[in-house]
């Protein structure tokens, strides 16, 4: 394959992966409020969050199989999987591995989520948290044109993104009527029971 | 029950056009990567330029007859340019000192 195709088709991958993971993110926050648009039941907006967020794996698998085997980059398979084993900009591209690596145990929690149960998918599922400012930080230093403007405009729409919807998650009300009774009666059952 | 099937159809509608988006996308930016990073546009525009900045070139220095445009460019060429212009050094050599 052409060596000019993988570069490009890295960073547009890269760049696609990180609308899809904010988009996910901005979803997964908004639905902890039971939010959901006009026309739309929130297993609607639970679905599109999972399926968001199986696309991105879908993307990210492509940006890392693109950066891996382009000949020009030489990355290899350890950089993608150890993080910062990398000789080109490694503490970058460890970023990158790092925030993979989190998003991949956050969907195979999430798919696997019977198995595991609901307090350690929950803990788990916290991680998010951590995997998309990675992959954010990530995407504003690898990479020739990480500088440009159309990439900084990316990078700023998604904060701004994430940013709100957290904004709504702390500031709006909870739209069910219910959420304190259901929550504390969470607390209650993930209680571990004393002697 | 109906509602909830036809919101699983739109589910499937919008997951795929979001997939089909998506791969647009990555072709969109890789183009956009492609005219943005200094040096990738320009390496792929380089022959045209160098053929098209040639003849100028050339004719600056009209001397060089005999030269082809790709020789013009090359440093290496201009220095042999410069050795049949060393019939006229003594202009040069006169103006100098």
């Amino acid at each position: 394959m052409n060596d000019t195709l993988l570069w490009y088709t890295t960073r547009g991958a890269g760049a696609v992966t990180l609308i899809l993971l904010t988009a996910s993110v901005a979803l997964g926050v908004l639905t902890t409020r039971r939010w959901s648009p006009s026309g739309w039941p929130r297993f609607l907006i639970a679905g599109l969050h999972r399926n968001l967020a199986l696309l991105t794996l879908v993307f990210l698998g492509l940006h890392i199989l693109t950066a891996v085997v382009d000949p020009f980059t030489h990355l290899g398979w350890t950089a993608a999987v150890i993080p910062f084993a990398s000789s080109y900009r490694p503490v970058w591209l460890g970023l990158g591995t790092i925030a993979a690596e989190l998003l991949l145990a956050v969907v195979v929690t999430s798919l696997l989520r019977g198995v595991f149960g609901y307090a350690a998918w929950r803990a788990i599922h916290w991680l998010t948290y951590a995997s998309w400012p990675v992959a954010l930080v990530h995407g504003l230093g690898t990479g020739t044109d990480s500088g440009s403007a159309w990439l900084r405009a990316l990078d700023v729409a998604c904060l701004v993104a994430v940013l709100v919807a957290a904004g709504a998650r702390l500031w709006l009300k909870p739209s069910d009527p219910l959420a304190g009774a259901r929550g504390r009666f969470r607390e209650a059952v993930e209680r571990p029971l004393g002697p | 029950m109906e509602a909830r099937e036809s919101g699983t159809r739109l589910l499937r509608r919008v997951t795929t056009w979001i997939a089909v988006g998506s791969v647009a996308a990555v072709g969109l930016f890789g183009a956009i990567g492609w005219a943005t990073i200094p040096g990738a546009a320009k390496t792929a525009q380089a022959a045209p330029a160098s053929t098209a900045t040639t003849p100028a070139a050339s004719s600056d220095s009209s001397d060089a007859s005999t030269s082809s445009g790709d020789e013009t460019v090359q440093p290496p060429a201009q220095a042999p340019a410069q050795a049949p212009a060393a019939s006229q050094p003594a202009h040069a050599v006169s103006g100098a000192s």
